[in-house]
Order: C-alpha cells, then sequence, then structure tokens
C-alpha cells in the first residue's frame, strides 16, 4: 500500500510536468514574451478553468481556455467572487522529474548505506523536481493584498495578462486567440 | 532505528521544502508615464528590455538600446511588433508615439534561477559517486561479510555479535573460529543466534554450534587466542594509556563504542605502533590475564579485495591453485598475514628492566569485535602492572583494555541446535547438514538462518561462546576484472614486504574516507556490551 501511494505520488510529479503550455517563455525569454502568463483558477463551485490570462479587469479574471474536444480557443471571464484560489505560472518550469528515478536507482551501489542514502536522495530529488515545477508561479496567496490572503492585488495580477491595461477598446473578446 | 531515520527524514524535507517555496521572482513592472519609466531605468547598469502594451492591443518589445525622445514624445528602438493576437507584424527599427502606448513594462532579468537546484544535483551526485565508489572498491564495507551471527536478529552488522572464519576465502583454508557472545545473564535454557550471508559470497557452513559454561554472579569466562577457556573474577580498570597521539585511557577504559585506532604509515603498511597500559593497584596480581576487546580496520579487507581483483579474469586458476598446492597456501597463511603480525603484548620486568614477551591476539575481520584474555605469564612484584602492545598501524582498532584474575582453565560444553530456522520455518534439511561433519549449510547472499539451542540448566546462567567452521567463495565483480595484474599478485603472495610498501600510497588515498564513513554511519549508540566493566 505504502509502495503503491509513494509510486503514485511520483507518477504525478513526472506528469504534471508535462502539462504546460507551450506560448511560455523559458525563464531566460520572460521579458520578450508577448504572451499573458498561464493561470490555473479554481472556484468556489468547483470547477477549474486554466489558459493565457488576458486581461484582469473589473474584478474579473478574462482567461483564454483551450477546448478540449476541438482545440478552439475561447475567452471566459470569471468573476473574483466567484475564484476559490489561482496558479499564476509565468514560464516553463524545469523539469527535474527524471533525477528521482535516475538517482534513487544508483544508491543500489551504496549497500548498506542505502538506508541512508535513498531517503536522502529522495528527499533531495522530490524536494529540487517539486520546486523546478513551482519555480516560475505565484500561488494565490502571493498575489493577495491583505492580511488573511484573501483580497486579490488586482495590480500584481494585471501584469502578468497579455493586456495589463484591460481588453482595449474596439476588441471583440471573441476575435482574440 | 526506524523512528531516527523518519526524525531525520522529516527534518531534512522540512528544510528543503521550506528553502524552496520561499523562492518568489518580483521582477515585473509597469509604467503609465514614460517619465518615471525613465526615472525608474535611468540608474539600471544593463538596461532591460521595454514592452510597449499599445491602446489598440498590439505590443512592442525593443531590446535594451531602445530611447525616449520626450520632445519627439516616441519611444523607439530595434525590437518587434505584434498585434492583439500576438501575430509579428513587423522586425527591426520602431518608433513608438507616446500617445498610442496604454503602458510600459519592464523586466529584471531572473539571474541563475536554477543554479541552487543544479546545485543540489550536483552535489548530491558527487556524495553518491563517492559512496558508489568506495562501495565497488571495498565492497565488504556496504555489502556486509562473511557469515555475521546475531543475538538480536533485527540488528544489522554493525552490531553483529560474531563473524565467523574471516580468512577462509576457498575449501582448503576452512577451519573453525571461536567468537564470545559477551551475553547477559540468561533467564532461560533457550537460546538463538540467527545467521546472516549479507554479502556477494557463497557461504559453506560445517558446523555452528555453542560453547557454554556455567557462571556465577561476578565471574566472567574468556576465550584466549590458543582456544583456551579462563573463568575469571574481578577487574581491574585501565588506570593509564599513552599512544603516539597521547593519553587515550579514556577511549580503553570503558566498553562502549569509542574505540582507539590510528591510520596506516604513508611509506610502509607494515609500520609498527605502540600503546602503553598501566594498571595501578592490582589487588590480586597473581594469575592475571589481560582482557582486549578489539577488531581489525578495513585494511585486510582491502587486501583480500586487491588480490581478487589482481586475479582478473583468472580468478578460478588461481583458485584451484591454492586448492591443490600445500605451498601456496602456506605462503597464504604466513606472507602478509605474518608481516602484519599481531597485537602483541610485553609486561614491564621491573627486575631485569625488560619488556618481557606474553603473548599476542589476532582475529581477522572488521565487523565483530573480538573479546579475548590473554593470561600474563611473568610481571613484577607489587600491585601496578605496566603493560606495551606492538601492533601494526592502521590494522587495528581497540575498544577495551582491563585485567581480570584467573581463577581456573575450565572446558565448556559444546552444545548443538536443536532446530534451524530459514526465515522463519523450521528446516530440517539444514539442521542435517549442520549436525553432520561431512555436510555443509549453503548460504547464499540474503539468507538468514536462526539456530535454537536448548542450554543444559533449566535456571543456570552460561557464558556462551559461538563456534562456526566453514569457508566462503567470494562472487567476483565484472569491475574487478579490470584490475587484473597477476605481477602484483605475486609480489602480495612471494614479497609482501615490498608489496605493503608499493601499497601504501593506493591505500592512503581512501583509508580515511572509507573508515570515517563506514564506522561513522551507525545509527545508534547503545552500547553493545551487557558489562560495562
Amino acid at each position: 500500500m505504502q509502495t503503491r501511494c509513494i509510486i503514485t505520488g511520483l507518477m504525478a510529479i513526472l506528469l504534471a510536468a508535462c502539462s504546460v503550455p507551450q506560448y511560455l517563455p523559458t525563464a531566460d525569454k520572460i521579458d520578450v514574451n508577448p504572451y499573458g502568463s498561464y493561470i490555473v483558477v479554481n472556484s468556489i463551485s468547483g470547477r477549474v478553468t486554466d489558459g493565457e490570462l488576458i486581461a484582469f479587469e473589473r474584478n474579473n479574471f478574462v482567461v483564454l481556455t483551450t477546448s478540449l474536444r476541438d482545440s478552439a480557443k475561447k475567452s471566459v471571464i470569471i468573476p473574483t467572487n466567484e475564484v476559490k484560489s489561482f496558479t499564476l505560472q509565468y514560464a516553463q518550469p524545469k523539469h527535474y522529474g527524471w533525477t528521482i528515478p535516475l538517482y534513487t536507482v544508483a544508491c543500489i551501489s551504496h549497500g548498506w548505506f542505502l538506508i541512508f542514502s535513498v531517503p536522502i536522495n529522495l528527499i533531495v530529488t522530490i524536494s529540487v523536481t517539486v520546486a523546478g515545477e513551482n519555480a516560475y508561479e505565484y500561488k494565490f496567496r502571493d498575489l493577495t493584498s491583505d492580511k488573511n490572503g484573501k483580497v486579490i492585488n488586482s495590480e500584481q495580477v494585471k501584469m502578468f495578462a497579455r493586456f495589463p491595461y484591460g481588453i482595449p477598446t474596439g476588441i471583440d473578446l471573441a476575435s482574440i486567440k | 532505528m526506524t523512528k531516527r531515520i523518519l526524525v531525520l527524514v522529516t527534518v531534512v524535507a522540512t528544510v528543503f521544502i521550506t528553502l524552496y517555496s520561499c523562492t518568489t521572482y518580483y521582477f515585473r513592472s509597469n509604467y503609465k508615464e514614460v517619465n518615471s519609466l525613465l526615472h525608474e531605468t535611468a540608474n539600471l547598469q544593463t538596461k532591460p528590455f521595454l514592452k510597449a502594451h499599445l491602446k489598440n492591443g498590439d505590443i512592442c518589445i525593443l531590446r535594451d538600446n531602445w530611447k525616449a525622445d520626450t520632445s519627439l514624445n516616441t519611444v523607439s528602438g530595434a525590437g518587434s511588433k505584434y498585434d492583439f493576437n500576438r501575430n509579428l507584424i513587423c522586425e527591426g527599427a520602431i518608433s513608438i508615439p507616446i500617445d498610442s502606448v496604454f503602458i510600459f513594462e519592464t523586466n529584471t532579468k531572473i539571474v541563475n534561477p536554477e543554479a541552487s537546484r543544479v546545485a543540489a544535483l550536483s552535489i548530491l551526485a558527487g556524495v553518491d559517486v563517492v559512496v558508489g565508489v568506495i562501495c565497488l572498491t571495498v565492497p565488504k564495507a556496504c555489502f556486509g561479510s562473511c557469515p555475521t551471527f546475531y543475538m538480536n536478529e533485527n540488528d544489522n552488522f554493525h552490531y553483529a555479535d560474531a563473524e565467523g572464519f574471516s580468512n577462509a576465502i576457498s575449501p582448503s583454508l576452512e577451519y573453525a573460529d571461536i567468537d564470545a557472545l559477551n551475553n547477559k545473564p540468561l533467564s532461560s535454557n533457550r537460546f538463538s543466534i540467527t545467521m546472516k550471508n549479507e554479502a556477494l559470497e557463497t557461504h559453506c557452513v560445517n558446523d555452528v554450534k555453542l560453547l557454554a559454561y556455567p557462571r556465577q554472579k561476578g565471574e566472567r569466562v574468556y576465550h584466549s587466542p590458543a582456544d583456551d577457556f579462563y573463568l575469571c573474577k574481578d577487574n581491574y580498570v585501565l588506570s593509564m594509556a599513552k599512544a603516539d597521539e597521547g593519553n587515550i585511557t579514556k577511549l580503553l577504559q570503558e566498553i562502549d563504542y569509542q574505540e582507539r585506532f590510528s591510520l596506516s604509515d604513508k611509506n610502509n603498511l607494515s609500520c609498527k605502533e605502540e600503546i602503553y597500559l598501566e594498571f595501578n593497584k592490582v589487588g590480586n596480581s597473581k594469575n592475571i590475564g589481560l582482557v582486549l576487546n578489539f577488531r581489525q580496520t578495513l585494511m585486510t579487507t582491502y587486501f583480500i579485495y586487491s588480490a581478487l581483483g589482481y586475479m582478473g579474469d583468472e580468478v578460478g586458476d588461481v583458485f584451484a591453485k591454492i586448492e591443490s598446492s600445500s605451498g601456496i597456501r602456506d605462503k597464504l597463511k604466513g606472507g602478509i598475514k605474518e608481516k602484519l603480525g599481531n597485537i602483541d603484548v610485553y609486561s614491564w620486568n621491573e627486575l631485569t628492566n625488560n619488556w618481557d614477551f606474553q603473548g599476542g591476539f589476532n582475529e581477522t575481520g572488521p565487523i565483530a569485535i573480538n573479546k579475548q584474555i590473554l593470561p600474563l605469564k611473568k610481571h613484577s612484584p607489587g600491585s601496578d602492572v605496566k603493560l606495551k602492545l606492538v601492533m601494526n598501524k592502521g590494522l587495528w582498532r581497540i575498544n577495551y583494555a582491563g585485567l581480570t584474575n584467573i581463577k581456573e582453565k575450565v572446558t565448556p560444553t559444546e552444545i548443538t541446535p536443536n532446530s534451524i530456522l530459514n526465515k522463519g520455518i523450521p528446516d530440517n534439511s539444514a539442521l542435517k547438514s549442520i549436525i553432520d561433519p561431512s555436510d555443509y549449510l549453503i548460504s547464499m547472499p540474503g539468507s538468514e538462518y536462526k539456530f535454537n539451542f536448548i542450554l543444559p540448566g533449566e535456571n543456570e546462567d552460561y557464558e556462551l561462546f559461538l563456534y562456526s567452521k566453514g569457508y566462503y567463495l567470494e562472487w567476483m565483480r565484472e569491475h574487478w576484472i579490470k584490475d587484473k595484474d597477476l605481477l602484483k599478485l605475486r609480489q602480495l603472495v612471494e614479497n609482501p614486504e615490498l608489496y605493503l610498501r608499493t601499497e601504501a600510497k593506493e591505500y592512503k588515498r581512501y583509508e580515511t574516507e572509507l573508515e570515517q564513513q563506514f564506522w561513522d554511519s551507525r545509527i545508534d549508540t547503545k552500547t553493545f556490551s551487557y558489562y560495562a566493566n
């Protein structure tokens, strides 16, 4: 049972590493990327919306999502009072998931010291992998302005949208791709 | 042990996760006014890329050579322009009327964001490689050793109570080994000991039995290097011990995990050293014996593995020669072992002002601690006893030295096992093999056999010794084959003196690290003797 949980956890980390949109720049290219950041919004109703943050205006998130059915892009408006939490990712994470099995298997050559080296290797590689995946993102708490971490800091969030100043006048939301 | 590992893992994990989760970058700034943009970026050594978000939804990304002209009210530079859907419109020199810009954006470069993660993985890889190389060089240090015996079957090799026939690396070198178990007072007449194969070796065990002698409160029975047994009473604590490094009394006074050992000589591995021991106010200085708890460092292990490496792909041929030639066997029994020598004991004779040789201790193996007695034949009159130990530098680890009074020489009772459990299941075939002198119990890597004994007296306490007889076959490792050097092997066998000089540099290369790594890895500080003096 324990082994199954560990394997499931590791698989989740490895799989999570693959689900990042390609339009996100690498960390060294964030200053020349014309797109908005990738946002995952968890609504109070339990719905999860993810996609490019197009704008944050009038207490609404405007997110350009990709339909799984026909790959078509569609802008969705999510009022902040319906938001439970969100995560904002501004650059491609570095994937270190491969180090977990590699370093663990390498411990076989340690003989008895395996009882020490395997946990240490797992701690370091899992920590590095998790940190690598989360390195270029803001959690909900990073972008909230009150002490309780409930009120979204709109000025901070806006900066990571494709249109930091809001949807330009004259542009139809449906035409944004 | 598990609890400690869990605590350690939790602490390290918490530190790591906390450290990493604290890394949040704030690198982006927005400016609605061009003046504030100019003001904020004026003192920057490296001008950042500039993004101008236009009112119509387009974006211009200018490289670090952009400039703002407040008289013409434009921002210009080389870069790229995209439409609101981020399709590239143009590239090259761009001039943007400031009035058309809704907001300016700059981003501070995130410098080496992966440095800490890469460093952590590199350090870990380095440590893993070092440990791996050490383990491949001296597998015995990491993968266990010839049969190890445990009174507590859950212990690991750091707490082995005995190790059997360490020198018997081929059938013709088979011999019987006796180890004191240093058992605490027995509360039952049933006794068990577990034999484990924790190495890449095939163990061929001919015999395992207990040697038991009844003892009264305050009495101990000790085993001597000559395989005699002495019933003893009264212990005399060490008053002073000195070695090259200074006062080592504290290291040898107590039976604990504090061992005295030295590192080998950098020019000659057979270089000797001396330890001086003093016992004051020895109540009865007649019929005394020196009790020494000792084991070897990893030096002999290194020689065994080096020898196998030198044999390379001819290991089978060499072992066939060992089996068929008594001359070679004699050389192996003498040779390097003789050069390394015993822990020789001398006592100070005040009448002749000389050190009188008393005898020596010797037992191969770096894992289990040997507890033996050497009866002292002559000593000066008076209550003070001065002794000198002469031994090979870097070869021995001494845990305890004490004096005791010998009451009499005794003969313990031999007790054969009444049952053997193979990983918890009774194994009559194994029992038959152990009882039959012509048969062998074959123990493969990972095997565990629990030997159960019934002691003769129901309510009697016994001093117990383990008798084990057999040999083992070391498994050849693939990476050893490349170390083949038959000339070096010849030198090791024929001219050990020269070998010990020429090999000193190579051995010193890993000695400190290996010893430290091996023994510092113990995870408990429990004393391994019930008798703390």
